[in-house]
């Protein structure tokens, strides 16, 4: 159903507005046509409007202007216009003006009827539905998912970094068990030995690798920072450590002691000497190490005891003599 | 380096040099409770021939300590208040015109004296603080055309107040190094406070007898310039000097941005002959590596120059030379 309203203007100029509709439902949205007939050399203006003809009739869309030539001559020019209503009742719509030289045509004014939702009172009260869930895409799933994969790579990262450094096993590359400490301390107390440095009066070059050995010895074993302390504190911190032989913290006492008078105060030990602190440093090293022993898998046992077989290595610190 | 110096026997002659030591300690212990680091500093100045930068709040013995120093060492004692309206003049000396005579005469300062506590430095302008750490440094002081020599030894305890800033001078950089020492005086333990308490109610506060001529302590300096340093703790000393310049380089990477500028050359020199006197009070011949520790804050905390950004992480001088006490190689 159409609703046509024309005003007729002299030199066979015709305006004209019509509505798809007269009456609709609250919200739908309606076509609104203007049109303009006009001989090929008049002019008339078609008005613009921004986003509503008035307060309650709105403008959805609004189209170029569509002119078409006639075989009479004539130029018929359209405009259509998206509009709906929010609210139900009966409107009108006013003229609409359009330019024609200095006068104003006008088209008639336009009555529809807005019609709102049929609500059935009888039937009890539901709730709104809510709009259909849409299927979600691949380009709305993938931010999220290279997100949380990130953050669950991250946070193995974290806990395998951590491990490691617990457990003082390299954090890149394969971990290689490291040399036992006195392994270390005895092959470089022999090459010591075997270079006779203080035979060839290197005394200084002799009781300093001599210490070197033993810092880095503690260091190995014990876990106490000896490069940077001096003498007096790499004492006190193995005491602090709960170092009980005292017979052999004497040993190591009178080493550091003698290679401190050696290193600082050009002392001179005699031979003896210098075979005593060896020994001692060899004694030391021999009565401290660290013994790995290999545990008895047990003859009977289930799940438990084939667990607990898989623990090879027990570490276990033994004094000789 | 000297390969002939006999260590034994500079180990014996500093044994029986270094005996007044114990008379000194004794006779401040007998009027300074607690304070044990504050008199090694002291001893550490007097036996190196450096001056010492005190920073503490008031009323923890220090212009007591100076004193009972120059009491025991039969010197003279000057105690200066460095007040805002303090003028060069009144520290080295004036000229002062005679009307009698006709003629300039020199009235010297009281810089003229063996110890002087220069009482809260800060409080004077730059110019009064250049005129006695030019004095301190050159060891002479012009007064008109004449230059003057100051009596030997001397030693210049300077006081810092950490707890007033308001309308004070805080020392240039460069001056401060001028300082061999700058010690912290903390507060004395509880016990310690408590026989401070009642030494001073009692009717008679203890005195200090006089035990040494200056001449005693001018001849320990020269018995302090023959204690043995090795080549490796020389070594040491530099590491822990460049460490403060170059921290990148001693895997102290963090303070890098941290320190503006590090120890001087002057901080290695004092560094190593406060370790010297160090070793000296330990009655010992040579420097250990011990020793060289145990000044190391003092002989450093002043001369390491921090940037905003350590001001910001709330990191000090003293938390950098114990991370560097802690990294660099002990030889």
């Amino acid at each position: 159903m159409s609703v046509l309203f024309t005003v007729v203007k002299a030199q066979d100029v015709t305006v004209k507005a019509e509505l798809d509709t007269s009456e609709f439902l609250v919200g739908d949205q309606i076509g609104l046509e203007l049109e303009v007939k006009q001989p090929f050399n008049e002019f008339v203006g078609i008005p613009i409007f921004k986003e509503e003809l008035n307060k309650q009739v709105e403008i959805i869309e609004q189209s170029e202007h569509d002119t078409t030539l006639l075989e009479s001559g004539h130029f018929i020019i359209k405009k259509r216009m998206l509009i709906t209503v929010f609210d139900s009742g009966y409107y009108v719509l006013p003229p609409i003006g359009f330019l024609y030289y200095s006068d104003t045509l006008k088209s008639e004014p336009i009555a529809f009827k807005v019609n709102g939702v049929a609500v059935d009172t009888s039937q009890a009260i539901k709730e709104i539905k809510m709009p259909n869930a849409a299927p979600l895409s691949f380009a709305e799933v993938f931010p999220w998912a290279s997100g949380g994969l990130g953050l669950a790579l991250l946070i193995f990262m974290i806990v395998y970094v951590i491990r490691k450094i617990k457990r003082k096993e390299p954090i890149l590359g394969r971990f290689k068990p490291r040399e036992p400490a006195h392994i270390i301390a005895l092959r470089e107390l022999t090459r010591l030995k075997d270079d006779k440095l203080w035979q060839h009066d290197k005394i200084k070059s002799y009781y300093t690798i001599l210490t070197d050995i033993m810092r880095m010895y503690l260091w190995n074993r014990y876990s106490i920072r000896t490069l940077e302390r001096t003498s007096e504190e790499i004492l006190d911190s193995l005491k602090a450590s709960d170092f009980k032989d005292k017979e052999l913290f004497d040993t190591l006492k009178d080493i550091f002691y003698t290679s401190d008078l050696v290193k600082f105060a050009k002392f001179k030990p005699i031979a003896d000497e210098h075979e005593k602190c060896m020994n001692g440093a060899y004694s030391f090293v021999d009565r401290t190490k660290l013994i790995i022993v290999e545990k008895p898998e047990r003859s009977v046992g289930g799940d438990e005891d084939a667990e607990s077989s898989k623990e090879l290595l027990k570490v276990k610190e033994e004094k000789l003599n | 380096m000297n390969e002939t110096v006999d260590v034994k026997e500079l180990n014996d002659r500093i044994e029986k040099e270094s005996s007044f030591v114990d008379m000194i300690k004794m006779e401040m212990g007998k009027v300074i409770i607690g304070q044990k680091h504050l008199i090694d500093s002291l001893l550490i100045g007097l036996l190196s021939d450096g001056h010492i930068l005190l920073e503490g709040v008031p009323g923890l013995a220090k212009t007591l300590a100076i004193n009972t120093l120059a009491s025991i060492v039969d010197v003279n004692f000057s105690r200066i208040q460095f007040t805002p309206d303090l003028l060069p003049a009144d520290l080295v000396g004036t000229m002062i015109y005679s009307q009698k005579k006709e003629e300039f005469h020199v009235k010297k300062g009281p810089l003229f004296t063996n110890f002087v506590l220069a009482d809260e430095i800060n409080r004077s302008p730059a110019k009064v603080q250049s005129a006695l750490l030019e004095a301190m440094q050159e060891r002479q002081v012009t007064i008109g055309e004449e230059t003057y020599q100051l009596p030997q030894p001397f030693l210049v305890m300077a006081t810092q107040n950490p707890i007033e800033q308001e309308g004070t001078y805080p020392l240039p950089e460069a001056q401060v190094d001028r300082f061999m020492l700058k010690v912290v005086v903390d507060y004395p333990k509880f016990e310690e406070e408590k026989l401070i308490v009642r030494e001073n109610i009692a009717k008679e506060f203890p005195k200090a007898n006089t035990i040494l001529k200056p001449q005693n302590i001018i001849d320990a300096r020269n018995v302090v310039k023959d204690v043995y340093i090795d080549e490796k703790i020389e070594r040491y000393i530099l590491d822990i000097v460049f460490a403060t310049r170059f921290p990148e380089k001693y895997n102290l990477e963090k303070f890098a941005s941290m320190i503006n500028y590090g120890g001087s050359p002057r901080a290695s020199i004092n560094l190593a002959m406060a370790s010297k006197a160090y070793a000296f009070i330990k009655r010992r011949g040579y420097v250990i590596p011990e020793d060289v520790r145990a000044v190391c804050h003092d002989v450093l905390r002043h001369r390491i120059g921090l940037s905003y950004e350590a001001e910001a992480e709330n990191v000090s001088s003293e938390d950098i030379i114990t991370e560097i006490l802690n990294t660099v190689e002990v030889p």
